[in-house]
């Protein structure tokens, strides 16, 4: 059994990392305990989190998935795809299969159900995406979906997994998806990419699919109930999916020609159906791969990926102002010479992306998680703005999302112990929609600063200046002066905070264009100023 | 014609105690988007009548309609009181247009007050048609009133540029002419007006800062500023009784309660300090008939309708409403009403046996006896000549009980072809007075 000792991030053998400042940062945000998912004592078992294996449904309630090659089963090489629920820094479901390993799998090595990945709709279902091999042997592998309707269980049944593509090429066995990743768009769709082998001889590509208008999946047997986002001679895999707040699709995948790894991007605005024609983020010369995306509420996205330009692997970071734009120029996030693998970002709903990655830079055995924050065009790559997240010593492939209620979740696979890999978790409080300026000084009195933009639609970024700490309130009012939204309700250091609005209701509704009054309260000061939606 | 109708067994007869309606009120809840309706005579709340457009505000009543604003989607939903169900895509508005306040004026003119476009639309509340071009009032104009051939509108004066309140007024819009009659300036913020013997009063929520509220008192017919009234806190609701007690609800930005001012002296009586309520008041309505006050507390998950007796002003009831309750209007709600359910089939062939089924429906919390007839209406619009072609037996209802009742008729072979219309009446038990009508088209071909 793992024994992991919890130690602050901040704690002395680590000092060097920590005490230097300078990139913005959270102060109200403070990371909790460690929480181990998953042990698998002596076992020399795989275990792994893939692209959206993290998912917070609206109770809070956290959702992991993941696949491991189960001890319990002969051979132990045989994949079944787990869960665990985590509810206020503690395990509340603990780990159990939601797609066991069948008699109708081939039976052979690395066979089974793997790579989980998860999303959840704003009335707490869960939809579960993965690929399988139950179809025909290991030169056929599928991709696989099921849902969870809200506060219900998982139904680990064979009848509740729907098969989501039905290619069917026996030239080659219909060797299909690999490395799903599934998305709920801003709209209800849901949305899986892949990369897929059914065009074999030629190599892999990037496929997608999307629930139907009036909803449920297009299972037509054949190619033409998917839709391809690439045809090229390279291989084309590891794709990452999100969407932007106004319901685009923006991939990105690694595309290995001779070698060469290089990252690629493709969109699809709303509605349409024609994916943008890829377009190269990295340079031609440069080995990237492992891409990540995140979203920000105010529309802008961060690419993340492993980039070899300096030689040894680095994490690098580029930002995307808004669908239809450009990249902006590539930046280096790690310090050089760490050895890093496996980058993973997200946002936060203050527009922080957090970028989590396993490095060595305690020693060439040592795999420690790392995160770091901040905006785009800010990173620090000398390592000083790095928080350690995991304090054993054999971390590898975080993964991390940003819930919508601030908190961000880092979740990663770990054999400090012995041989076997255990899933961990880590979880960082929700500061109160809340961005810290670093340095922050004290203004000489409180009030709103300018808010920007304004008019807006649909997120307006609210600073807000305190010359004391304290207790305060935050509210927003229609033009009647009816309380709309209650935005803050949270003690508060002295110094600049900024809020972000993103024009909804308590109950999470858009409101309709027009003047709204934000108003600050505390026991020192109170304080107004007028916002204007226009849609 | 031969007509069989069929009832339910009938109940006993009972007398008559009320009128042909009772005063129900309809509350607007934005928070949650849903109509309630409240019997003001029983004191029974119908929670959730009808689903509503995304952030509805205003509420107008004509006949046994509701027209209600979606401000979140720019729409007017029209609700069926009678049967309960919603149209919430009757009529669509123009983009961002934000309506707030409606009011109709008959069968065909209607008014919407689109806010963001700075302009009031006429629309034709049965054929859900826009009717001429929208007409600019001023900055951000929000409720409405209609006085004879007019319509007041208190214009904010919310300026989306500079963020502030620019020549707040009470505009009055001739509604034969179609253009603005006269504009006031008023105190800054005008939300709402209410007119009370041949005045104008509106209620301005000045600035949510240092300028606090008042209310502006103007002359009906020349809209001539007459006084103000210094209320003081952020007042933006208004309601006065047959009295001329005026009644001011704030929701609670700067202060919140029930304020009240006399009508006739423009003298205030309770206001911020000595507030009738100190509840985060958002609507109010006076039930003329009954002597009674209507408000909602406002909260945006919960609301609370309290009825308030006259003349003590005495809260004689509160009920658990839907949230954020934002406006109310009242309906005359038949005592018995007749809704059609099915006619089949339509459109119909000469020899087709027709079948009308339908409710009728005693809303009332006692026993009443009613009687139902139908009305045919030939293609021309003429009375068929031997009307009514069918008239019940007197019918005893339970109280608020339904009875479904089904007519079946052969229509002749060398009927005419083309569109009739059949309208089903309910009286009472003397035929003497009409609870209720409904119309449905039968298409011939």
């Amino acid at each position: 059994m793992s024994n992991h000792i919890v130690i602050g991030f901040f704690g002395a053998a680590l000092g060097a990392w920590a005490s230097i400042s300078g990139a913005p940062t959270a102060r109200a945000q403070e990371w909790g305990d460690e929480i181990v998912l998953l042990e698998s004592p002596g076992i020399p078992s795989y275990v792994g989190l893939s692209n959206g294996g993290i998912a917070v449904t609206p109770d809070r309630t956290i959702h992991v998935v993941w696949t491991e090659q189960d001890a319990e089963l002969e051979g132990s090489l045989r994949h079944q795809v787990y869960t665990a629920e985590v509810v206020d820094n503690a395990v509340s479901t603990a780990a159990h299969v939601i797609v066991p390993y069948l008699d109708s799998y081939p039976g052979r090595p690395d066979t089974g159900a793997k790579w989980p990945t998860l999303a959840t709709d704003p009335e707490g279902g869960l939809h579960l995406a993965w690929h399988d091999y139950r179809i025909g042997e290991i030169w056929n592998v599928e991709i696989y979906y099921k849902q969870r309707p809200p506060v219900t269980e998982w139904d680990p049944s064979p009848s509740a997994d729907l098969r989501l593509t039905t290619t069917d090429h026996p030239e080659w066995n219909g060797d299909n998806g690999y490395l799903p990743t599934i998305r709920r768009s801003p709209l209800g769709e849901l949305r899986v990419v892949w990369f897929d082998m059914r065009f074999y001889p030629e190599e892999a590509e990037i496929m997608s699919k999307a629930t139907l208008p009036e909803g449920g999946w297009d299972t037509t047997p054949g190619d033409s109930a998917d839709e391809r986002l690439t045809e090229n001679p390279a291989n084309s895999e590891f794709p990452d999916l999100v969407f932007d707040p106004e319901g685009a699709a923006h991939v990105v995948y690694a595309e290995n020609s001779n070698d060469i790894y290089g990252i690629y991007y493709t969109w699809l605005p709303a509605g349409e159906a024609e994916w943008s024609l890829p377009q190269r983020i990295t340079p031609d010369s440069v080995v990237a791969r492992s891409p990540s995306l995140a979203p920000s509420p105010d529309g802008s996205i961060l690419c993340v990926w492993e980039d070899g330009r300096d030689g040894a692997a680095r994490v690098y970071a580029a930002l995307l102002d808004s669908a239809g734009g450009s990249w902006g120029e590539a930046e280096p996030v790690s310090p050089i010479g760490v050895g890093v693998s496996g980058p993973a970002a997200a946002a936060s709903p203050d527009g922080i992306f957090h970028i989590v990655w396993s490095d060595r830079r305690l020693g060439f055995f040592d795999d420690v998680v790392w995160c770091q924050h901040g905006r785009g065009g800010d990173w620090d790559p000398s390592g000083a703005a790095d928080e350690r997240v995991s304090t054993g010593t054999r971390a590898t492939d975080p993964e991390i999302t940003g819930s919508w209620d601030g908190r961000v979740i880092v979740s990663w696979r770990d054999k400090s112990e012995d041989s076997s890999a255990d899933i961990w978790m880590r979880i960082r409080s929700a500061g109160p929609t809340e961005v810290a300026d670093s340095p922050r000084a004290t203004p000489a009195r409180s009030r709103f600063g300018n808010p920007h933009p304004n008019p807006f639609n649909p997120r307006v970024i609210l600073p807000v200046e305190l010359s004391f700490e304290g207790f305060v309130r935050v509210e927003i009012h229609d033009i009647s002066g009816r309380r709309v939204r209650r935005l803050l309700r949270e003690h508060l250091e002295s110094g600049t905070h900024r809020l972000l609005w993103d024009g909804r209701n308590d109950a999470g509704r858009p409101l309709p264009s027009g003047p709204y009054i934000a108003r600050l309260i505390s026991a020192e000061t109170e304080a107004r100023t007028t916002l204007v939606l226009l849609k | 014609m031969r007509t069989q109708l069929s009832f339910p067994a009938a109940l006993a007869a009972c007398g008559i105690a009320y009128g042909a309606t009772m005063p129900a009120a309809l509350i607007v809840n934005g928070g949650d988007s849903t109509l309630d309706l409240k019997q003001l005579p029983s004191g029974t709340l119908r929670r959730n009548i009808a689903g509503l457009p995304n952030y509805a505000t205003g509420v107008a009543v004509w006949g046994d309609h509701a027209y209600v604003t979606g401000s979140g989607d720019d729409r007017i939903a029209r609700i069926d009181l009678v049967s309960e169900t919603v149209e919430l895509d009757w009529m669509t508005l123009p983009a961002f247009s934000n309506p707030w306040g409606v009011a109709i004026r008959d069968a065909h003119h209607g008014y919407v007050v689109l806010s963001a476009l700075n302009a009031v639309q006429a629309f034709d509340p049965t054929n859900a048609e826009l009717v001429g071009d929208p007409i600019e009032v001023g900055n951000w104009p929000q409720g409405c009133e209609l006085y004879g051939d007019r319509l007041l509108v208190a214009v904010t004066g919310f300026d989306t540029e500079t963020f502030g309140y620019v020549d707040p007024a009470v505009t009055a819009i001739d509604l034969d002419d179609w253009t603005v009659e006269a504009t006031t300036e008023t105190h800054v913020n005008p939300q709402d007006v209410a007119v009370f013997d041949g005045r104008v009063f509106a209620v301005c929520t000045g600035d949510w800062g240092a300028i606090e509220s008042a209310v502006e008192v103007l002359d009906a017919s020349t809209l001539a500023s007459i006084d103000r009234i210094d209320v003081g806190g952020t007042a933006g609701s208004i309601a006065i009784d047959r009295d001329g007690v005026g009644y001011l609800g704030d929701s609670g930005f700067l202060s919140m309660g029930i304020y009240t001012f006399d009508a006739a002296s423009h003298i205030l009586l309770r206001g911020p300090g000595d507030p009738l309520s100190s509840d985060a008041t958002s609507a109010l309505l006076s039930d003329e008939r009954r002597g009674a006050l209507l408000s909602t507390t406002y909260d945006f998950f919960a609301g609370t309708l309290i009825e308030w007796s006259w003349p003590g002003l005495v809260p004689v009831g509160a009920d658990p409403i839907g949230g954020g309750p934002v406006s109310m209007a009242l309906w005359d709600e038949p005592l018995i009403s007749v809704a059609a359910d099915a006619l089949t089939p339509n459109p119909a062939h000469g020899g087709d046996l027709v079948t009308l089924t339908g409710t009728v429906t005693n809303n009332s919390d006692i026993a009443l006896d009613a009687m139902l007839e139908l009305d045919l209406y030939l293609p021309d619009g003429s009375a068929y000549p031997r009307n009514p072609v069918l008239s019940s037996p007197v019918l005893g209802f339970g109280p608020s009980s339904p009875r479904v009742f089904s007519v079946q008729e052969v229509l002749p072979i060398n009927m005419p072809l083309g569109d009739y219309t059949l309208v089903g009446r309910v009286f009472d038990r003397d035929g003497g007075t009409q609870h209720d009508a409904e119309t449905v088209q039968l298409t011939v071909w």
